[in-house]
């Protein structure tokens, strides 16, 4: 498994639903406030890396959240 | 089960992970458990939870407070939590212990000791005194796996939560074990293999000397890790032996070897021999009467490990460490995975010994001309005396798990035994029976009401160790006479069918109960007229 595909089941088992790399935020009933937080903070603590809290309200989309951990 | 979270931070997402395997109820918003609790109307009331766990963040509770400003918050807290209790005595009431950090900065000689609080809450907790309040030991999971692990600013500052992801599946995890611990289904046994497990090395190779079992270095991994078994031993787990060996060997090592922390007495079965391990592990199960599924098999061997697999799919075969520094360790993890009881007993202390006993009497009674042979010369003893306080768990745990001698199956907790006590038309017997291969402890309980001149066996049961010996009829006995004192004229009593006490169908026709009524469903209700009673053959001395 690639990490961008670890990611992106991260985010599903979050979401208990399954996303893509072109899912964006609003169109998911299920990604509320809680999720997003609960999103980024599995994502640092599996990746070891750190998601400035400034940045939070400017990640709206899976590929917001690739793109901060640079992975294309 | 359903079970409610609360706690001084935000546990949504603690309670969302629970929601699988469980109906979960966490009050909306955070800090609102006082409000819950004490509130008849609140949404956990309407809820109604069996199980209420308080997750106590110590941190936001106590760390800017000055020392006596805590204590003031710690009583307040204690008083509520100690009402609710009160309350709801069948509820589980399931309180953390407390992490508590103070965040402040100081010099270096300035000592900051947060073990006082952090210990007083607890003495608080245990001085209520109250039967259905647990301690959860959250501090305990802090410290295993760290604080930088186990807690998140980012979720603190953004969330009000105060675990991370990792820290939030550790809790639920460890919350998952204690509620099945509550529901059953522990296992019973463990079979151990003896070469590298027990001790390192192989005694048919490296001789008694040879063996590394000691307690320094190397050897006390083995000696630590028997140590460890040796507590689950000392709960009511049954050990047993599967060795593929020459048995002089290794009885050996068992008997003489310095180090040994598990002797002969610990095991109830020692299988040491080169067959199969599946035929040994199939052997002890039917000798302890046990389901292969009450098992877990122990065997630093991958290939015997697969073998059981594939043979025994029923018996559990956890993997066992690849390095032997984690033994000791392995063990916490088989008694949280398998063996995670909430409370012993005395029986449950004396298990292997009764199993031991129960092999004895299989080996008098092949040896017995005959069955009544058999039974007199066990030399059996019957005392029954009125429940008394310090039985009631005991009685309440067979109300719960006997199913086969029990005429009408009704199960009890302590709170509703203590209830019953405390009123006159009940009479509540326990009996306990010995032999001349040991005590089988408290094995007999009856629930008696009276109605003026009539009696109702409301409970009649025995535990399967002593069934088959004709002790029934000497507590039946026993029971009508001292209702026969009390004046009553007839008892009354009931057979109520289950799946699994078939064997008691006509229990109260042998001891000569004639027959009222049955309905559809199978249940019969029976009578005795006392003046009228029949004389009954009895194996047992009814002692005081």
């Amino acid at each position: 498994m690639t990490t961008k595909e670890a990611i992106i089941n991260t985010i599903s088992d979050i979401l208990k639903r399954q996303v893509d790399e072109n899912t964006v935020k609003d169109e998911i009933q299920e990604w509320d406030s809680l999720k997003h937080l609960q999103i980024i903070m599995e994502i640092e603590e599996q990746f070891n890396v750190v998601i400035p809290i400034e940045d939070l309200s400017k990640i709206n989309s899976v590929k917001d959240i690739l793109n901060i951990l640079r992975i294309s | 089960m359903k079970i409610a979270v609360l706690s001084n931070v935000n546990v949504d997402s603690i309670s969302e992970k629970l929601n699988d395997q469980f109906q979960v109820y966490t009050p909306p918003g955070f800090n609102t458990w006082i409000n819950e609790i004490s509130n008849d109307n609140s949404g956990l009331n309407i809820f109604d939870p069996d199980v209420v766990f308080i997750l106590v963040d110590g941190i936001s509770l106590f760390s800017e407070s000055l020392f006596e400003d805590a204590i003031h918050i710690m009583d307040d807290l204690i008083n509520f939590i100690n009402k609710y209790a009160e309350k709801h005595s069948k509820k589980k009431i399931i309180v953390s212990n407390i992490d508590v950090k103070d965040p402040k900065l100081v010099p270096f000689k300035y000592y900051k000791d947060t073990s006082r609080i952090e210990n007083i809450w607890v003495e608080k907790l245990k001085s209520l005194n109250r039967e259905n309040i647990y301690i959860f030991d959250l501090q305990e999971l802090i410290r295993d796996n760290g604080r930088n692990l186990m807690y998140s600013d980012k979720g603190w500052y953004f969330g009000g939560m105060r675990f991370s992801m990792n820290g939030e599946k550790i809790i639920v995890s460890e919350i998952s074990k204690i509620l099945s611990a509550f529901k059953g289904g522990q296992k019973k046994c463990i079979v151990l293999d003896l070469d590298n497990t027990l001790w390192g090395g192989i005694i048919g190779e490296d001789g008694i000397n040879g063996i590394s079992l000691s307690d320094v270095k190397e050897g006390s991994q083995y000696k630590d890790f028997q140590k460890r078994l040796k507590d689950l031993k000392n709960m009511g787990v049954l050990l047993a032996i599967s060795s593929k060996n020459n048995f002089d060997d290794a009885i050996e090592v068992i008997r003489n070897h310095p180090h040994m922390v598990l002797k002969e007495d610990d095991f109830v079965s020692m299988k040491i021999n080169w067959e199969p391990k599946y035929v040994n592990i199939q052997k002890i199960a039917q000798d302890l009467n046990i389901g292969l599924n009450s098992i877990v098999f122990i065997d630093d061997d991958k290939f015997e490990r697969e073998s059981v697999k594939t043979q025994l799919p029923e018996v559990e075969v956890p993997d066992f460490p690849q390095d032997s520094t984690m033994l000791a360790k392995w063990v916490a993890r088989l008694q949280k995975d398998y063996f995670e009881f909430i409370e012993v007993t005395e029986e449950d202390l004396e298990k292997t010994e009764m199993y031991k006993s129960q092999e004895k009497r299989k080996t008098l009674l092949e040896q017995s001309a005959s069955f009544e042979d058999y039974l007199s010369s066990l030399e059996m003893k019957l005392k029954i005396w009125n429940l008394k306080k310090e039985d009631v768990p005991r009685a309440a745990q067979l109300t719960q798990k006997t199913n086969q001698f029990n005429v009408t199956t009704k199960r009890y907790t302590e709170f509703d035994l203590e209830k019953m006590m405390a009123d006159p038309s009940f009479s509540l017997y326990v009996g306990s029976v010995s032999d001349k291969f040991g005590d089988n402890g408290k094995v007999v309980f009856l629930i008696v009401k009276k109605d003026k001149d009539i009696a109702y066996i409301d409970t009649f049961l025995m535990s399967c160790r002593v069934m088959g010996r004709h002790i029934e009829d000497h507590v039946v006995d026993f029971v009508e006479e001292e209702m026969k004192k009390q004046g009553i004229k007839k008892i009354r009593t009931y057979y109520i069918p289950t799946k699994k006490n078939i064997s008691v169908k006509n229990l109260w026709d042998d001891l000569g109960y004639q027959r009222i009524s049955e309905d559809q469903n199978g249940e019969v209700s029976y009578e005795i007229d006392l003046e009228n009673k029949p004389k009954r053959k009895v194996y047992s001395q009814l002692v005081i």
